[in-house]
Formats: C-alpha cells, structure tokens, sequence
C-alpha cells in the first residue's frame, strides 16, 4: 500500500462531517508527498487517541452489566 | 507548484498560508467540536437501530429510576420524586388511553400509539406502582418504595440493555473488518493503532 492510499484511507474512516472529507480527498491529488506523510502521520495518531477512547467506553459498560 | 510562475496569481504557498487553497483545507485538522459533532451524528446513526435503541431507553430509565430510589431513602422529600414519578406515570397512562381511544375512533392503527417516556416504568402495572405507596404510609415515610417498581421493570430492562450490547458487539465486528484496512494504513505513517 502506497502512502497516498493509506492517507486516502485513513480520510474516509475519519471523524469529520462527509463534505468536509469529499472536499479532503478532492485535494488529495494536489498534495506534496512531505504534506501527505504530515497528514497522515496526523490522521492515523488521531485514529488511535479515538480507538482507545471507544475500547475505555466498552470496557466501562462491561464492567458495569458484570456487577 | 506552478503559482509561483505568475506574479499577477497567487502562489499556491500564499493561497495555503490564507487558508484557502486546497493543502489549506486539507491540512484543517479536526478541532474538539468537529469531534464532538462526529461523534453525536455517529450516536444519531447508532441510535436508528432498534435494538440499541431499545437499550439506550432502558439504560436511561435504570439511570433515572436509581437516583429516584435513592433519593426516596431520604424521608419527605425523597416522596415527592418518588410521587412524582408515580405522578408522571398515571398521565402518560391516562394520554395514552386516550390517545389510542382518539385513534380508533378515526379507524387508525392504534398499535402505532406509544406510551410516553416520562412512564419510567412501563412495564409495571400502575395498580403495583401506586399500591407500594401504601408501605410508605405505614413506615412512616422511611421505606424507599421507589426502589420495589424499579426492581421489577429492571427485569425487563436488563435483557433489553444485554439485548443493546450484544447488538453492539456485532456492528462492532462488522466495523473491524474496516479497522484492519486502516491498521494497515496506519502503519504506513509509523503509527501502530491497536497491539
């Protein structure tokens, strides 16, 4: 998997409004590849601050149905 | 770049450092309400399927009930969340009748009539509802009678919040699928999601 693909990726599963990610994959194509590794490197640490935080959020719930 | 070849244009560095060239916009990283919106219309979207629905409705209730019940330890005031409830109860019962009573008149499905939420306990009779009152009376106000009602329609909200869980996991796994691809991207930029 090429950079490009990777940050395509990473910009279809992130957190923003669906305009704003058409508008981000629209200007993909015009990145520089320093500008693609900055996003990226931006997007796939933001990815996993969300996923550790939705994983803390499911535990909680087990915990609690367990008691 | 090619913006810097005509003077009477602007670059596409200046265009950017204005924020409104493409890189600009791309580079706009989503601040903490963008997040937050995300994150709202995401719950908006869970909340469509009806069974979590159904758990969340039920999770809120048991919420709700608790702090009534515990409020109902204190004597005097705890009675007036614990009536109120009880309260609340007997309107929605009573609009609900009346409601579906309007809707059969007219030849409507009155199936489609709903009782409202503030029943906090909608699965217990309103005879066994107000019927623990009368305990209250008789120890002077210091049972939390509250907690009787709230005990049984917990019976039937547990397996409606399990229900929700089990429905979660699901559409979870479903989601892991699509987690593995952005691992693998993720990977890319050094960055490791999940061990």
């Amino acid at each position: 998997m090429d950079q490009r693909t990777a940050l395509r990726i990473l910009i279809e599963s992130s957190a923003l409004q669906p305009a704003d990610r058409e508008k981000m994959l629209a200007a993909l194509p015009s990145l520089s590849d320093q500008d693609v590794v900055e996003l990226g490197t931006a997007l796939a640490r933001q990815k996993k601050d969300d996923v550790a935080a939705a994983a803390k959020a499911v535990d909680a719930i087990d915990n609690l149905l367990a008691e | 770049m090619n913006g810097e070849k005509d003077d009477f244009l602007m670059s596409d560095r200046d265009a950017e450092m204005m924020g409104v060239g493409p890189k600009a916009e791309i580079k706009k990283a989503p601040g903490p309400i963008e997040r937050m919106r995300a994150a709202y219309g995401r719950l908006k979207d869970l909340l469509r399927d009806p069974a979590l629905r159904e758990g969340a409705e039920a999770s809120a209730r048991t919420v709700i009930n608790t702090l009534i019940a515990v409020a109902d330890t204190v004597p005097g005031a705890g009675s007036i969340a614990s009536w109120g409830a009880d309260a609340a109860k007997m309107w929605a019962r009573f609009e609900y009748h009346k409601e579906r009573a309007r809707v059969a008149a007219e030849g409507g499905d009155v199936s489609k009539v709903k009782l409202s939420r503030v029943d906090l306990t909608p699965d217990v009779s309103l005879k066994l509802a107000v019927g623990t009152e009368v305990f209250e009376l008789v120890s002077a106000d210091f049972l939390p009678t509250h907690a009787i009602e709230a005990v049984a329609q917990l019976r039937h909200d547990l397996p409606r919040m399990k229900k929700a869980l089990a429905r979660f996991r699901e559409i979870a796994a479903r989601e892991a699928v699509v987690a593995s691809e952005v691992n693998e991207a993720a990977k890319i930029f050094d960055v490791t999601i999940e061990e």
